[in-house]
């Protein structure tokens, strides 16, 4: 039909589209950027930025990370201690916290978070209800809110990568309470 | 290209997505038993979401992009399971667009609709069986 375009032809456009958005946005691919980004790759954020304004943004980007990467490790240690409660559950849970080993690598690789030692810290462990189901359902309710807090973050978030690795990761918390609730 | 003219972008893109969602589910309800009312319901919130960005891309100065006349759809569908494998890989590839313009958006509100974007499509997309990812929209460009 004339004028008919295919699904796929508007994706490869628009994967040109993102591909010079990326260029644009990030200066470079997003994995070459990763690793060193954070703080002297902020350059390579678009939006204009005054200089004491920036230092500014930055400072309120650290934190946000780094709160982020606190939930991340709250999320981590109630999966082991699920798990350890209930090995049934190893199973079902074992390729979500993968996901939150990567979120929390991601929310890392951005740059050394600020109070180093408390990469070391690990949080107080958390209480894991003795039925297994209802073991279950808090590890979901524990994600949801979880998701609810990264879009928040994301909000918040200066830098335009650091706001799409949160929505990212409040994209994927929420889908593993609907996983898991499934 | 300027903040505001990348933010416009991507908003379009976005919306484009939603364009072909729009169509796509039209497709995916002819193939879903009890009348396809999840596809229905599908339909809706992609209407409401373009909507939406049409809004915002008016706030921002842009003509929003109008819908293609048709779209080819990535295979031929012919039943319940490629409906949702269909359903499943528009949700995904949305989810990217809206990814993008998460990271564009020149104001709060685009930047909420968007992030908002991201999470509806990567949830919708686990639903019509899609796997579960570690970063729904970003896979393959982060780590």
């Amino acid at each position: 039909m004339a004028g008919q375009v295919t699904v796929s032809h508007v994706i490869e456009t628009v994967d040109a589209r993102r591909r010079r958005l990326l260029v644009t946005l990030l200066g470079a691919p997003v994995a070459a950027t990763l690793a060193g980004a954070a703080l002297t790759g902020c350059s390579a954020d678009p939006r204009p930025k005054a200089a004491p304004g920036a230092r500014a943004e930055l400072d309120a980007d650290v934190k946000v990370r780094w709160s982020a990467a606190d939930g991340e490790q709250a999320l981590l240690a109630l999966h082991a201690a699920t798990v350890a409660a209930h090995p049934g559950l190893a199973e079902r849970l074992a390729p979500l916290t993968a996901h939150h080993d990567e979120h929390l690598a991601a929310l890392r690789d951005d740059g050394p978070l600020p109070f180093g030692a408390r990469d070391d810290t690990a949080p107080a462990a958390p209480e894991v209800p003795a039925d297994p189901a209802a073991a279950l359902a808090a590890v979901v309710e524990a994600e949801r809110a979880a998701g609810d807090a990264r879009l928040t973050d994301c909000l918040a978030a200066a830098g335009p990568r650091l706001a799409a690795v949160l929505a990212a990761i409040a994209a994927a918390e929420a889908g593993h309470g609907v996983v898991l609730a499934s | 290209m300027s903040t505001v003219d990348a933010s416009v972008e991507a908003a379009q893109a976005a919306l484009a997505g939603e364009h072909a969602c729009v169509y796509g589910y039209g497709v995916v309800g002819a193939h879903l038993p009890d009348d396809g009312v999840p596809a229905r319901r599908a339909l809706a919130a992609h209407r409401d979401r373009r909507e939406a960005l049409a809004a915002q891309l008016r706030a921002a100065g842009a003509e929003p992009v109008a819908a293609e006349p048709g779209y080819a759809l990535p295979e031929p569908v012919s039943d319940e399971s490629g409906a949702r494998r269909l359903a499943a890989t528009m949700e995904q590839r949305l989810a990217g667009l809206y990814a993008d313009l998460v990271a564009a958006a020149a104001t709060p509100e685009l930047r909420e609709l968007a992030a908002r974007g991201v999470v509806t499509a990567a949830v919708d997309a686990l639903t019509w069986g899609a796997a579960p990812v570690a970063f729904p929209g970003l896979d393959g460009r982060v780590g």
